[in-house]
């Protein structure tokens, strides 16, 4: 389909279901989903508008997790961008591994790091964290302090030798 | 033969084993190198990895069977001694074998691929078992074309089982000579699996299994596992040419450098193969041992009778 | 300086460990093998299994799920046996040393094994292949005679 049919699809059957969606250029569209309505979304731009997910990103901010799965369309030179949230500190999102099995390692990666939970995962272990890596710890969090931040800094940059990190 | 004289012999045949292997070791590792466009080693390289593996501390895995893991290596270098010594004595007095050596001295060529069974399947390690069952698949492939092809050999030309007898005795006839030029290809194809280089070093696959059957292997062990590696380097070709292509004699000047050629030519020929083939898998192998090599044998050994 | 010690000074088999780098350290180490740099003129070749080594190069920041198997990998290698930390990950932990999975430089990690342990840096990221075997050829003199 040409890029004006694709816009006018995601208008059509996004518009209702998304807070607010954001043309920011020729390449890039952004759509805002609420969290109930991500499930459907998602399913709509693989299996209609026959998108390809290349990777999923996690954002923290203030009260919430934002989670963004980014769809190409490589024939048109378009990503569209569903952007979904969840809010702190329960954190629970469907999955969308249930609806093809790329999007399993990212999502085990989102929850590693970033503390996402995701409904209905079909493999929700651990992907990247060391196994004795305490639980409840997410070290992409913006409130995660590195040791530099734990004010260490005059022995943090004299010492030669290190300790090791304690979250 | 006085038996008195077997134990220096053994001792002889033994040294001049080691440094040809060594030396041979090093042309192996030297053309290589030129084939990949490198300077490679010097010429001492092989003997200091020896000397240097005999200096390190030897290392026995809590899980390994003690016994069987330190004597493996010490049976094959043994098996290769007797051989050797075999090899050498009938080259010097060719009337002093008996009836039935080659079998003798191809049961005892044997035995260091056995003794590498043992010690990989003694040491306690998943990987090293894989590669002990992959060299008992190995052995089971290609000892079938190798024999086929050495009664090949043997039909063409002397028709007697005496090392002795083989050694310059011409083939008897053309379609004999064919047969028995075909039978070396069998054969060389054959040395190849049994000293473990590329295509067929499946059991000793590097990257795959980290050294499968040799994996706990440390310090003096090691060094004497390596050693026997280089002795059947030089034996083997030597076997090889005794019942081929008519053994050695220093008579002559020409002679010599005749029997000199021989011999570095099949290292090349070894060392060009392991150059320019990728590693097979064991099943592999032993379709290409079974399916291909073995016909070829049989109809070198049918050509021969003729 | 006895025969034991030349012999491993002229033939060191290397054991290649990446314990958390982002690759390009083993790139520059793969690199000496090749016939621009080719260290086999100097007896270096590739050991396929720990036991077998003479050297440990380790590229990559040790990562908290890679220390305990490095201290496990230093144990196994038959002394005696240096120890080549490659880059300034493995040297000092480079810039990722604030991160989370950051356990200690390498040569902390390996002294709490053995405090003996003779260990070379080789700094850069990633160091030259030139710079590689100079550290390894300049580590050969520390080995006790």
């Amino acid at each position: 389909m040409t890029y004006e049919e694709l816009l006018k699809q995601i208008e059509d059957r996004l518009g209702p279901m998304s807070e607010r969606i954001f043309n920011r250029n020729r390449k890039r569209i952004y759509v805002d989903i609420p969290p109930e309505h991500s499930l459907k979304a998602n399913r709509f731009v693989f299996e209609e508008l026959k998108g390809r997910m290349t990777t999923a990103t996690g954002r923290d901010t203030p009260g919430r997790i934002e989670v963004l799965y980014h769809y190409c369309f490589d024939k048109l030179s378009l990503v569209v961008t569903l952007r979904t949230w969840t809010e702190k500190p329960d954190c629970i999102l469907d999955s969308v591994a249930t609806i093809f099995p790329g999007a399993l390692f990212i999502e085990r990666e989102i929850q590693d790091i970033l503390g996402v939970k995701f409904h209905n995962h079909p493999d929700p272990r651990r992907l990247i964290l060391a196994d004795d890596w305490p639980e409840g710890v997410y070290p992409l969090r913006r409130d995660f302090q590195t040791r530099k931040e734990r004010n260490e800094t005059p022995e943090f940059l004299r010492e030669l030798t290190s300790e090791v990190t304690t979250p | 033969m006085n038996p008195i004289w077997a134990i220096p012999l053994l001792v002889g045949a033994t040294a001049g084993t080691i440094v040809l292997g060594l030396l041979s070791k090093f042309i192996d590792r030297k053309v290589t190198a030129w084939v990949q466009w490198r300077k490679g080693p010097p010429w001492y390289q092989p003997a200091v990895d020896i000397l240097k593996l005999l200096g390190k501390e030897t290392v026995v895995p809590e899980g390994a069977r003690m016994t069987g893991f330190l004597l493996a290596p010490l049976l094959g270098f043994a098996a290769v001694c007797v051989a050797a010594t075999l090899l050498w004595w009938v080259h010097f007095n060719p009337e002093a074998g008996f009836t039935g050596d080659v079998i003798v001295v191809l049961y005892l060529l044997t035995i260091p691929s056995l003794a590498i069974i043992i010690g990989g399947s003694a040491s306690g390690n998943p990987l090293a078992a894989v590669g002990a069952g992959r060299e008992m698949k190995l052995i089971i492939a290609y000892e079938l074309p190798m024999l086929l092809a050495i009664l090949a050999a043997i039909a063409g030309s002397s028709k007697n089982f005496q090392l002795g007898s083989l050694i310059s005795v011409s083939t008897t006839g053309i379609a004999a000579t064919i047969g028995c030029v075909l039978g070396f290809i069998v054969v060389l194809m054959c040395v190849q699996a049994k000293l473990g280089l590329v295509p067929f070093d499946i059991a000793e696959a590097g990257c795959e299994i980290a050294s499968g059957p040799f994996i706990e292997y440390s310090g003096a062990p090691l060094a004497i596992l390596f050693l026997t590696k280089a002795m059947l380097f030089a034996v083997l070709p030597i076997f090889v040419i005794t019942i081929f292509w008519g053994g050695f004699a220093f008579g002559s000047i020409g002679a010599a450098a005749a029997s000199i050629g021989k011999y570095v030519l099949v290292l090349v020929v070894l060392t060009l193969v392991r150059n320019t083939n990728p590693r097979v898998r064991i099943d592999h192998a032993m379709k290409f041992f079974w399916f291909i090599m073995t016909p070829l044998a049989a109809l070198a050994l049918i050509l021969s009778m003729c | 300086m006895g025969l034991k010690t030349w012999a491993l000074k002229k033939s060191i088999w290397l054991y290649h460990a990446n314990v958390g780098a982002c690759n390009n350290c083993d790139i520059e180490v793969v690199d000496c093998l090749t016939p621009r740099y080719d260290v086999e003129r100097f007896g270096m070749q590739i050991a396929e299994s720990p036991r077998h080594a003479d050297a440990l190069v380790v590229c990559g920041i040790c990562t908290r799920q890679a220390r305990p198997r490095l201290q496990e990998l230093y144990r196994q290698m038959a002394k005696p046996c240096l120890v080549l930390c490659i880059g300034s990950c493995a040297c000092s932990g480079g810039i990722f040393r604030p991160c989370y999975h950051f356990a200690g430089p390498v040569d902390k990690v390996i002294r709490e094994v053995d405090p003996e342990a003779i260990i070379a840096y080789v700094p850069g990221c990633p160091p030259k292949p030139e710079a590689i075997i100079a550290g390894a050829i300049k580590s050969l003199g520390a080995l006790p005679s």
